[in-house]
């Protein structure tokens, strides 16, 4: 009791996201502004860069760190092959790039949730038919049969959105069934059935507040994982199409340029690598704390 | 008494397998008829084959070859015996039958995923090893922040970099084709990232669980150095952990596989089924699918099995 109230170590009180987040630290802050610098800059990239998207050929397959002779434009990454500016289109990219992976986790997470949330309260009957389809989906390769149903549908965004989301609701529905269930006697479950509070209005008014952030370190968790998928899908031609840009596109005309222009292939990777690198880091920190503060601290003890 | 222990002791594992094989097969009837309703029900099949000016005779002539005029349960269950008695159909552009092709394409796949997974296993127990063995220290975030890298990267990108750096720069490695043992590195490598990221991920996490425990806290304090633990005691308790995760990985190094044979043009099933993808191939598309859905469905199966003996925990959950 005593050795419990007195803690051990003791640490300014932090505030702001770290007051929230106990393991928040410098580097999840350079994460996290990367990822808002990004939506900004994919945002304003018409008005800060005005013009950068024209096709001049006379520019084409500059390096980087190279001013055009024709324009006297400063060319920070190179140009492409119809002589476009490649940051221009990197941020153009990102528009497409993060508003599929984002659709695609709204799509998949609520239909995952609400399955979840059936399964997790009736774990018999529905919530077996729901899990068997789980299972199955679990032992499938799942993008390979979305690269069949884009292949028989014809690829566009909203296929793409589909097809992806179709590939990762069971993560959602897996995680919030578990929570559910492990939820289903607690004290205020029980007071809200005593009270007669009907089903739905449990779930949704009493259960689902207490899951939003399991829910929300694995979607943001997700969000790097159908981001590797688009850029696969779209890198085989499935995904979106010319002349909408998106960076798994990039890379696949990109690749006909390696031998004579390597920034064209390599830029558009980097930036899915830094961006996934940041949504998984992100998720990583959020999820670390609430369950193992107790256990992270003892650790941090015996590391100093 | 005693007979209502035994049923109760039989109820572990044998109807567990049974089971098992039994969701096996049902995904494999879902994978089947997937496959059929994407190839058959949703619009019309020659439309994929044909290009679009040709007249309506051509297409009707077609349309009979391929039995599409049947009514739609004769087709389903022509489907079904055919791929159960190994014929999958003839390949459109070029006109052999599909299921020979596709599986002489599959020991190229195989040796390229198994010899991923071996070295994984391996590199990802040693580095999870070293990371556990003083957690927070130097070389536990050298290697954190490398596993968080690896399983954030598009594999074929990395196969672009190589490819790029190997091959076109210094021409150490042949970039595309198969010519022997020295084709498969630059593609093993490539592979490897995700694998081996996810593994050092969840066994560093099942080690430093297991560290705390009482049984290694009882080694520990008596006198075995820590790498012994880890390496003797600890090092069995977390591999049906690293396999439960295999099984997830397996199915997403599959798709993986499929990106690196494309990227390095391997002669492997993927490639064989992003080939008939272009050439809108409809029967070698399903094929290669199917082929590959059912090597994934029995490796799952064997993964699962062969985890229900190794630990007895999970037999009972």
């Amino acid at each position: 009791m005593t050795t419990e109230s007195i803690p051990t170590n003791l640490r300014p009180r932090r505030t702001g996201l770290a007051g929230l987040v106990p393991q928040w630290n410098a580097l999840s802050t350079v994460a996290l502004s990367f990822l808002v610098l990004l939506v900004l800059a994919a945002t304003l990239a018409d008005v800060v860069m005005p013009g950068a998207g024209a096709v001049t050929v006379a520019d084409r397959q500059l390096p980087p760190l190279s001013t055009s002779d024709a324009t006297g434009v400063f060319h920070l990454l190179g140009t492409d092959s119809l002589g476009r500016d490649l940051v221009y289109q990197l941020l153009v990219g990102a528009r497409v790039t993060l508003l599929v992976g984002l659709l695609s986790i709204v799509v998949a997470g609520t239909v995952g949730i609400a399955l979840g949330l059936i399964a997790g309260y009736h774990p018999r009957g529905v919530g077996q038919v729901i899990m068997r389809v789980v299972d199955a989906q679990l032992t499938l390769p799942d993008v390979l049969i979305a690269l069949l149903v884009l292949f028989v549908f014809g690829p566009s965004i909203v296929n793409l959105i589909l097809v992806v989301a179709l590939c990762r609701w069971q993560a959602y529905t897996r995680l919030t069934r578990a929570l559910v269930l492990s939820m289903q006697d607690e004290a205020f479950v029980n007071a809200a059935k005593i009270l007669g509070v009907r089903l739905w209005r449990i779930l949704a008014v009493h259960i689902l507040p207490n899951l939003r952030r399991p829910l929300l370190v694995l979607a943001t968790m997700e969000f790097a994982r159908v981001m590797l998928i688009e850029s696969s899908l779209s890198f085989l031609g499935l995904g979106v199409q010319p002349p909408a840009v998106s960076w798994g596109l990039m890379l696949a005309s990109g690749r006909n340029y390696i031998v004579s222009a390597w920034w064209l292939v390599t830029f558009p990777g980097i930036a899915i690598l830094l961006t996934a690198v940041g949504f998984n880091y992100i998720a990583q920190t959020v999820g670390k704390d609430g369950r193992r503060t107790r256990r992270s601290r003892t650790s941090r003890k015996k590391a100093a | 008494m005693s007979v209502a222990l035994t049923s109760r002791r039989r109820t572990g594992f044998a109807p567990r397998l049974l089971r098992r094989v039994l969701y096996s097969l049902i995904a494999l009837w879902a994978l089947l008829t997937i496959v059929f309703v994407m190839g058959h029900l949703i619009g019309d099949p020659t439309r994929l084959m044909l290009d679009e000016g040709v007249s309506e005779q051509t297409r009707q002539a077609l349309r009979d070859r391929l039995g599409l005029n049947d009514p739609l349960w004769a087709q389903y269950w022509r489907a079904l015996t055919g791929w159960f008695s190994g014929d999958m159909g003839q390949s459109f552009r070029l006109g052999v039958d599909t299921l020979p092709l596709a599986l002489s394409r599959l020991p190229m796949t195989l040796l390229l995923v198994g010899v991923t997974v071996v070295i994984a296993y391996v590199v990802g127990t040693f580095f999870s090893v070293l990371s556990a063995m003083k957690p927070g220290y130097w070389a536990d975030r050298l290697l954190a922040g490398f596993s968080l890298f690896a399983v954030s990267v598009s594999d074929f990108w990395i196969g672009l970099m190589l490819i790029l750096l190997f091959s076109a720069q210094l021409g150490l490695f042949p970039s595309s084709g198969f010519v022997g043992a020295i084709s498969l590195v630059l593609p093993v490598l490539t592979l490897l990232a995700k694998p081996l990221g996810r593994i050092q991920q969840v066994s560093r996490a099942s080690m430093v669980d297991e560290l705390r425990k009482s049984y290694a806290v009882t080694a520990r304090s008596r006198g075995l150095a820590r790498f012994g633990v880890l390496t003797r005691h600890v090092y069995r308790n977390t591999s049906a952990p690293v396999l439960t995760i295999s099984t997830d990985e397996f199915t997403g190094m599959i798709t993986g596989a499929v990106m690196v044979e494309y990227v390095f043009a391997l002669p492997g099933i993927g490639s064989l089924l992003i080939d008939a993808v272009f050439a809108r191939d409809l029967p070698l598309v399903e094929t290669c699918i199917v082929v590959l859905g059912i090597f994934v469905i029995a490796v799952n199966l064997i993964l699962d099995i062969g985890l229900s003996m190794l630990d007895p925990r999970i037999r009972e959950s």
